[in-house]
């Protein structure tokens, strides 16, 4: 008899966030402290990658992604108007996420140099 | 001065006073003298400031912490619909920039209805340190007026906003460290705090909203292996939720009738989906196999029987889907009104907002994994999500018209047979400003199209929409997909 093994859903988001995390010197961070960092830093990245495949769409393109908003679209239909609409939109994620994992590494440097003793 | 020093100077009485007399500019003004020897030093107009700062402060400090709920659904909902509108949530709140760290460029909040002593004298500490920097003062100043209002219309008012914002920043860990957080904490609430400042400031100088910005971002066509990294070290961020998780099946396990083992908790899949996106008192199994087809539902309580041939045609359905099917079915004879289908629908509905709508009906309820049956692509037959591996499968791609991908996901017909794919070309055409999508059959010819919402097969040539869909894809058993 087969079994259900209850499952994490992949997210490379996510996945990124961790890795960006390490790689800024957060790597031994206690786990709740973590857990808080990566989960704002996941909501910042979605922002991020939003903000980019919104300013790549034409004005048009932008009022219909916020019709399809208001209409309630499901993901399938927004995946697929952002493929159509925004050219190499995996490429533009990918800049995005690019840049927001450099300016991680950056804002790290930055509070590594401020002293700590209040 | 730390939030400590600040407690011990000032005293009870002067507590009670603020509790009286409410933080009026004059009562907190009368505090800030209270600190005896430490202000004795300090100006007049530098004690009215930080008295200013720290009535503004206070409310801040006293802010809710993130909703768990929110923070569980944009962290782990399968429904990016709902990740982003937890995530706008959470982002109005304000939750990843506490006033302890981010000092007077935290959001602004609410003040509470019971005087809190404690974050008043985080208020106070934080304020004095503000006031104690003319070069912070000065840049709050700026993020606070002429930068953030060149924001949206100025070519370099980002460009000044970070200039500000860099003297801003420094002072995070300091604020944090002053308010009693560990270093660990402070330098990663401090980090946080700064990223997601910047990124409100990306915003506000893109002049878009939040709920579109976060939509499109949630939606973002993006695969693991373009960014180069590897999704198993995403269990790491999900550890806590984990804990819960095993929390949930372990109260489980207390609340089954004899014969429960940790098996049968684990087959009920359900809950453990259910324990990522929602606290434990609403995550016990609305809806839950009790075999017989029967179902125990948690609205209305009652246990409906519901014939397994119903059952078996909703099994690999995605539950979004089946709940779509159940409203359909007409009454099934005097046993199964209605009634009860609808009602079955709806606690399902209300299931999807934790569970995830992707999820197949079959494993929702905590039966096995039906076997995949196939059927036939025909000219207007209805079609539905099909999630034959247990959950709504991630599009499949393939190649197309010069190698280029179209992705491709399973469909099913009415009895819940696998009859083909419904595939999408990023070149396809739009019909009203929506994409058109191509259907092949599972020999892999194409049999028809369909524009997007749209149900139902239309077979033939399209003379627009998807004109670029190649002939033939290869495909297989979607169960292999």
């Amino acid at each position: 008899m087969a079994s259900f093994k209850p499952q994490m859903h992949p997210d490379p988001v996510r996945a990124f966030v961790e890795a960006t995390l390490d790689e800024a010197g957060f790597a031994h961070l206690p786990e709740a402290e973590r857990a808080e960092t990566a989960a704002a830093l996941v909501v910042e990245a979605r922002r991020r990658i939003g903000i980019e495949l919104a300013r790549a769409m034409d004005p048009h393109s932008l009022e219909a992604f916020k019709e399809l908003e208001r209409r309630g679209a499901d993901s399938d239909e927004i995946a697929a108007f952002l493929d159509v609409r925004v050219p190499d939109a995996e490429g533009v994620v990918r800049a995005a996420l690019a840049e927001f994992g450099e300016e991680c590494k950056r804002v790290a440097l930055d509070l590594a140099r401020v002293p700590y003793d209040g | 001065m730390t939030a400590d020093e600040v407690r011990r100077a000032l005293g009870e009485r002067t507590f009670a006073r603020l509790r009286e007399e409410g933080l009026t500019t004059a009562a907190v003004r009368h505090a800030v003298d209270d600190l005896g020897t430490a202000v004795a030093l300090v100006p007049e107009w530098e004690r009215r400031e930080i008295a200013e700062r720290a009535a503004a402060l206070y409310p801040k400090m006293a802010a809710a912490e993130a909703d768990e709920d929110d923070r569980l659904e944009a962290m782990a909902s399968e429904d990016h619909v709902a990740r982003a509108a937890a995530s706008v949530r959470l982002d109005a709140a304000g939750v990843w920039i506490r006033a302890e760290i981010a000092g007077s460029l935290a959001p602004v909040a609410p003040a509470p209805s019971v005087f809190d002593p404690a974050a008043f004298c985080r208020a106070v500490a934080v304020a004095w340190r503000e006031a104690g920097s003319p070069r912070l003062r000065k840049a709050i100043a700026a993020m606070q007026e002429a930068a953030s209002v060149s924001l949206p219309h100025e070519r370099d008012g980002l460009s000044r906003w970070d200039a500000a914002f860099d003297v801003a920043k420094g002072a995070f860990a300091g604020h944090a460290r002053a308010a009693g957080f560990s270093r660990d904490a402070a330098r990663a609430g401090a980090f946080a705090a700064a990223l997601v400042l910047r990124g409100r400031a990306l915003q506000a100088a893109s002049g878009l909203g939040s709920d579109v910005v976060f939509l499109a971002g949630t939606a973002a066509p993006v695969s693991s292996g373009a960014l180069g990294s590897d999704p198993k070290g995403s269990d790491s961020v999900l550890a806590v939720l984990a804990r819960r998780l095993r929390e949930m099946n372990g109260l489980r396990l207390g609340l089954r009738p004899s014969g429960a083992d940790a098996d049968l908790v684990e087959r009920l899949g359900v809950a453990a989906e259910k324990a990522l996106t929602r606290p434990a008192p609403s995550a016990a199994g609305s809806v839950r196999a009790l075999g017989d087809g029967r179902f125990l539902l948690r609205r209305p309580a009652a246990i409906v029987r519901i014939p397994d041939e119903v059952v078996s045609r909703l099994a690999s359905l995605t539950l979004r889907a089946a709940v779509r099917r159940l409203e359909e079915i007409p009454a099934l004879g005097p046993f199964v009104r209605t009634k009860r289908l609808e009602a079955l629908a709806e606690s399902l509905r209300e299931d999807m907002k934790a569970s995830g709508p992707y999820v197949s009906f079959a494993r929702h309820v905590g039966l096995l994994d039906a076997p995949v049956r196939l059927g036939r692509l025909r000219e207007g037959m209805s079609l539905h999500e099909a999630a034959p591996s247990g959950r709504l499968p991630a599009w499949r791609v393939c190649a197309g018209k010069r190698g280029r991908p179209v992705r491709c996901r399973a469909v099913a017909d009415d009895d819940g047979n696998v009859v083909g794919y419904r595939a999408f070309d990023a070149l396809s055409g739009e019909y009203h400003g929506r994409p058109t999508y191509a259907l092949y059959g599972l020999d892999g010819r194409r049999a028809g199209h369909l524009f997007a919402g749209e149900a139902r097969a239309r077979m033939g040539e399209p003379r627009r929409g998807f004109i670029t869909a190649p002939e033939t894809i290869p495909l297989g058993h979607p169960a292999l997909a």
